[in-house]
């Protein structure tokens, strides 16, 4: 049953097993993409409470001139920003201009960081900033385009891609630095 | 068999916390929103206009809605225990079987 056949029949009787469905197709994919942005599971947790009420309070807006799933990854992303700009956890979310010439950073390929295992992923990720943390796992664990990125972050397409291989590139140096004479 | 990359593995790990432990409780909570938005709505719904009126007359206007005249509470009092009884099925006082 497609989504929008749901959200109608939710519309006009309010049935618990339709909000049941969409709840149990969207949780985890709002969840995931709540801790890409909010780090701490705790917090994620009541921003997906908050999304989902949202969604449901709204439901009456959707049009559906867009997919469901955009719609809804759209409010998730909106209310994890806002959340985020409140307690001013990237105060350089917005403000990251490129000061170095792009060619002084090294590529990095995907796979270098796509091979690391488990622990050293999670070690390199805490030693990053908030925001890179977050633009890395927007691009390579929540699979979102470079685009959908630019438009949230407020940046052009060009600077979010720069921004990620500065981000690869001191990934790489700190799995490097933690890693290279142990074994993985 | 390959080796499932280090973003998906943390995903999965991720989610099957959710799964586990917070998928539940997360839906039980915006139920009960849910259903408190909804109660306060049909309240809203029930009595904004009676309260806009009561405002709108408090203020020195009109009521809105001209309703049913209203009783006052000496003729809306009908349990005087001396008075005649209240008119049954038949007053001849024949016995209905």
């Amino acid at each position: 049953m497609e989504d929008i056949d749901i959200i109608r029949a939710y519309r006009e009787r309010r049935h618990a097993t339709c909000f049941q469905i969409l709840y149990d197709r969207y949780s985890t994919k709002v969840y995931s993409k709540a801790v890409t942005m909010l780090r701490k599971q705790s917090e994620a947790e009541d921003a997906t409470q908050e999304i989902f009420t949202k969604i449901f309070l709204n439901l009456g807006k959707f049009q559906g001139q867009s997919k469901f799933s955009t719609w809804v990854y759209s409010i998730t992303y909106n209310l994890c920003i806002d959340k985020i700009r409140r307690e001013k956890k990237v105060r350089d979310l917005f403000n990251t201009e490129m000061e170095d010439p792009p060619d002084t950073v090294e590529e990095v390929p995907d796979e270098a960081l796509l091979n690391l295992q488990l622990n050293e992923l999670k070690y390199v990720l805490s030693k990053l900033t908030d925001t890179e943390r977050m633009m890395l796992l927007m691009k390579y664990k929540d699979g979102v385009k470079i685009k959908a990125i630019a438009s949230l972050l407020d940046k052009s397409e060009s600077a979010v891609k720069m921004q990620l291989k500065r981000i690869k590139e001191k990934a790489k140096r700190i799995h490097e630095h933690r890693f290279a004479s142990t074994p993985s | 068999m390959s080796q499932m990359n280090s973003f998906l593995a943390l995903q999965e790990q991720e989610l099957t916390a959710f799964t586990e432990a917070r998928q539940v409780r997360v839906r039980q909570r915006v139920e009960r929103e849910l259903k408190s938005a909804e109660f306060i709505g049909s309240l809203i719904e029930l009595f904004g206009p009676v309260m806009a009126d009561t405002v709108n007359v408090l203020g020195g206007g009109d009521p809105l809605v001209q309703d049913e005249t209203y009783l006052l509470l000496q003729e809306s009092e009908d349990d005087d225990p001396y008075g005649s009884p209240p008119p049954g099925p038949g007053d001849s006082g024949q016995i209905i079987r």
